[in-house]
């Protein structure tokens, strides 16, 4: 087992043992916060899938997971259903939307994708606002009960660190399967995949219903978290929220959205309390990341990781030992093949060959 | 890190950087003139213990003996500007009366909703489970404070909305721990109007409102009474929130050729459809009447001689003769160089409630209902929105104006009174258990028969 695979296995138990202990350790402020975090995250996510693995940047995910916490909404409001019935039928509307929104962008790519689904989330959102009978229009809809089992806060922190937790190993294992692979692929070279006989589209209408039942996964965390849905959840900005934390954390990592996402939902949430243009800050933060740490947080930190091991002597990266002296472009592709094997690799290797 | 950007870009980029927090770090020309009177205001009163350089709502300083009050306004977003003016009101109650009631400090604490309801939702759990605040005033947007007053109605919470407006919150989805203290709703002030213009003479009316709930609610007020009083409505137009172009809709007007026209609007869409009205000719053409957000003193500092002799319905006017109106609106333009908008005035005027509720609580709000009820029993014989007391509901009964455009001596564009509604109530005239069982007002339902 390599240092720096150690290391991983050491920041996730870390992690978890953290994400456990926190209830017993914070405020019911703080965990709300958290919660919500969590489910940005998971949000994040699934952006992430189309985004970083498969180069297709979606802006319309917000429709997604508000047409799923609608779904919820509506169940409880206005059919006094049991929760059963409002998660199955919050399940159902998600995916539906989802293959519906994936037969109409499938046959896309680049910015015609981009397109196609901005138009879908702004579909969503007009009909939230336009549907009163059934959304409630700009007042939303109230009293979504969570289960009585998950209505304390804290339980339902832990449902939901659970849920995101099994949904992130999901995707863990999906992205590292044939079909993560056929994603890299469509990123990478969707021609010449088509060239070897794939059928792209078919594969991307795919990875676009799995990426959608995610995001509906964390729509109907969220509608029970505030236990209220309004239009603004599924305004544009919820999903170009989704894609910064991808994008700040580092896509096509997984685990960097959800940084992303924690950075984000704790800026808007805390930071605004004491400096009144935390926005300009976020934006600075934004523009930092762009320039300075393309590959996001997490991409960030595991380039400085062999650089830290240098600093105290560790024989793997005694190359890099002057701080000063440019890296060599071996370092780099050492230290993506050991910490990340995946995502920002090429675009890594073609930066530092330029 | 550093070494993945170009050396040749790394100072312009530092430079950048740097650039930006200060700009964070200072005020934004904007902010200049009204941040400081904020936390100068808790200063002035507060225990004087070194809060000077306090960022708004920080929450170390809290004083455990005082009365904390949360206020939800929006400073960031699409209506920071209109949340600032709530957060102006508020503070000048205090700057002006000093903020020891009864004994005990009322301490004020900000957070800021960014006017989206999830963010809201933190926001006001913060300040009940972190800070420990004796109650909630605010928010502006209809979205947040529906989000806000469930979620504390069942914390138990009291939650005091000056701005909401959404009808059914004291109509017939009433809360238990939620009050209107100066605030109303939206049909309460169209009532008014729908019947007035019936009375004028005008029988065919079109109506052009925000595609969105309290567009629907305030066209509804007018189209009901103007109808019950014998009016027709010939035409109804919902242009969406943020419309840019209203050509097509004024064309539909002169299309249908109507003796009056009703608009509610907010924001920019008010300054561009009075721009559009008068641009086209219409000014003298058709009477346009407008409800309070139309022409508010928010609206009316970005509007020019178009506006001027324009009439609409309000539960504030700033140009109002009563002594206490031109005391607040003297003071107002005292400390922040403007008229002050509805906004400003109802948050000035629930700032006044809270303190008479703890006055006759002897500064004891540990009982939430008992205050809710001190709430309720609140007289106030006059404000600068005139006279007002909560129904059985939960909303004012107060003084409706119709309000036309002037220009003031110093340049100004102010609402000047034409005629006092006094005492108006939600209902309107009609029996409030009939109105009830009648659907709260929507693009579907507007009360025409």
């Amino acid at each position: 087992m390599s240092l720096t695979t150690k290391v991983k296995l050491g920041l996730l138990a870390t992690g978890i043992a953290a994400g456990v202990a926190l209830p017993y350790l914070t405020s019911p402020f703080i965990i709300g916060i958290v919660t919500l975090a969590l489910v940005f995250g998971l949000f994040a996510m699934s952006i992430d899938v189309l985004a970083g693995f498969g180069g297709l940047v979606t802006v319309g995910q917000a429709g997604i997971f508000a047409v799923a916490a609608y779904g919820v909404g509506y169940t409880a409001t206005h059919l006094d259903g049991g929760h059963v019935l409002q998660v199955a039928v919050g399940l159902a509307a998600g995916i539906a939307i989802s293959v519906i929104f994936a037969i109409m962008a499938m046959r896309t790519s680049g910015v015609y994708f981009l397109m196609v689904t901005l138009a879908q989330g702004m579909i969503v959102w007009g009909l939230a606002y336009r549907l009163a009978p059934i959304t409630g229009a700009e007042n939303g809809l109230r009293g979504i009960l969570r289960p009585p089992a998950v209505s304390a806060y804290w339980t339902y922190y832990y449902l939901v660190l659970a849920i995101v937790a099994l949904a992130g190993g999901l995707l863990w294992i999906v992205t590292r399967s044939p079909v993560g692979l056929a994603l890299r692929g469509l990123r990478d070279g969707e021609d010449r995949l088509r060239m070897l006989g794939y059928n792209t589209a078919f594969h991307k209408a795919y990875v676009f219903v799995l990426s959608g039942l995610f995001a509906t996964i964390a729509g109907i965390l969220y509608v029970y978290l505030n236990q209220f849905i309004s239009p603004a959840a599924s305004e544009f900005a919820t999903s170009g929220h989704g894609l910064l934390m991808a994008i700040l954390g580092g896509t096509g990592t997984l685990v960097g959205p959800l940084i992303g996402a924690f950075v984000i939902v704790f800026a808007e949430n805390m930071l605004s309390t004491y400096v009144e243009r935390w926005t300009t800050l976020l934006g600075a933060v934004f523009v930092i990341t762009i320039l300075f740490a393309r590959g996001g947080l997490v991409g960030m930190l595991s380039q400085a990781w062999p650089r830290v091991l240098a600093r105290f002597g560790h024989p793997a990266a005694s190359g890099d030992a002057g701080a000063g002296s440019p890296p060599g472009a071996a370092l780099d592709g050492t230290a993506h093949a050991t910490s990340n094997p995946h995502g920002i690799t090429t675009e890594d290797d073609q930066r530092s060959s330029r | 890190m550093t070494s993945t950007i170009p050396r040749r870009l790394r100072t312009p980029l530092a430079v950048t950087a740097a650039a930006m927090l200060v700009a964070v770090a200072c005020s934004a020309p904007g902010a200049d003139e009204t941040a400081p009177p904020e936390q100068a205001g808790e200063d002035a009163e507060g225990p004087g213990d070194g809060q000077e350089d306090t960022p708004t709502g920080e929450v170390p300083d809290i004083d455990a003996d005082a009365i904390n009050v949360g206020v939800l306004a929006p400073t960031t977003g699409t209506v920071a500007a209109s949340g600032q003016d709530m957060l102006n009101g508020w503070n000048l109650y205090w700057d002006e009366h000093g903020s020891s009631v009864a004994g005990r400090e009322i301490e004020s604490v900000h957070e800021d909703t960014a006017g989206d309801p999830s963010t809201g939702l933190n926001k006001a759990q913060r300040l009940v489970g972190d800070v420990g605040v004796d109650m909630l005033v605010g928010p502006l947007l209809a979205n947040v404070g529906l989000a806000v007053a469930e979620e504390m109605n069942r914390q138990q919470m009291p939650v005091l909305l000056p701005i909401v407006s959404a009808d059914d919150l004291t109509q017939r989805e009433q809360l238990d721990w939620v009050l209107r203290p100066a605030g109303w709703t939206s049909s309460q002030t169209t009532h008014v109007l729908g019947e007035y213009v019936a009375e004028q003479g005008y029988e065919r009316a079109v109506t052009i409102c925000n595609d969105y709930a309290f567009g629907h609610e305030s066209c509804g007020g007018f189209a009901n009474t103007f109808t019950d009083a014998g009016g027709e409505v010939v035409e109804q137009l919902w242009n969406p929130l943020g419309t840019q172009d209203f050509s097509t809709y004024i064309a539909e007007i002169q299309q249908a050729d109507p003796d009056v026209v009703f608009s509610e609007q907010v924001g920019a869409d008010s300054v561009r459809l009075v721009q559009a009205w008068s641009s086209f000719g219409l000014t003298d053409e058709i009477p346009l009447f407008g409800n309070d957000t139309l022409l508010d003193q928010s609206l009316l500092r970005n509007m020019g001689d178009e506006a001027i002799g324009l009439q609409s319905i309000g539960r504030f006017t700033e140009g109002r003769e009563a002594p206490a109106t031109q005391e607040f609106v003297n003071a107002y333009l005292d400390a922040y160089d403007e008229l002050p908008s509805y906004y400003a005035a109802a948050m000035y005027t629930a700032a006044r409630w809270v303190a008479e509720a703890v006055e006759a609580v002897d500064g004891d709000v540990s009982d939430g209902e008992a205050f809710l009820d001190a709430v309720r029993d609140v007289q106030l014989d006059d404000s600068p929105m005139g006279p007002m007391s909560l129904d059985e509901y939960g909303n004012p009964i107060q003084d409706v104006d119709l309000r036309r455009v002037e220009r003031r001596d110093d340049g100004r564009l102010w609402n000047v009174s034409v005629e006092t509604f006094e005492s108006v109530g939600q209902f309107w005239t009609y029996d409030p258990d009939e109105f009830l069982d009648q659907p709260v007002y929507s693009r579907e339902y507007q009360g025409i028969e």
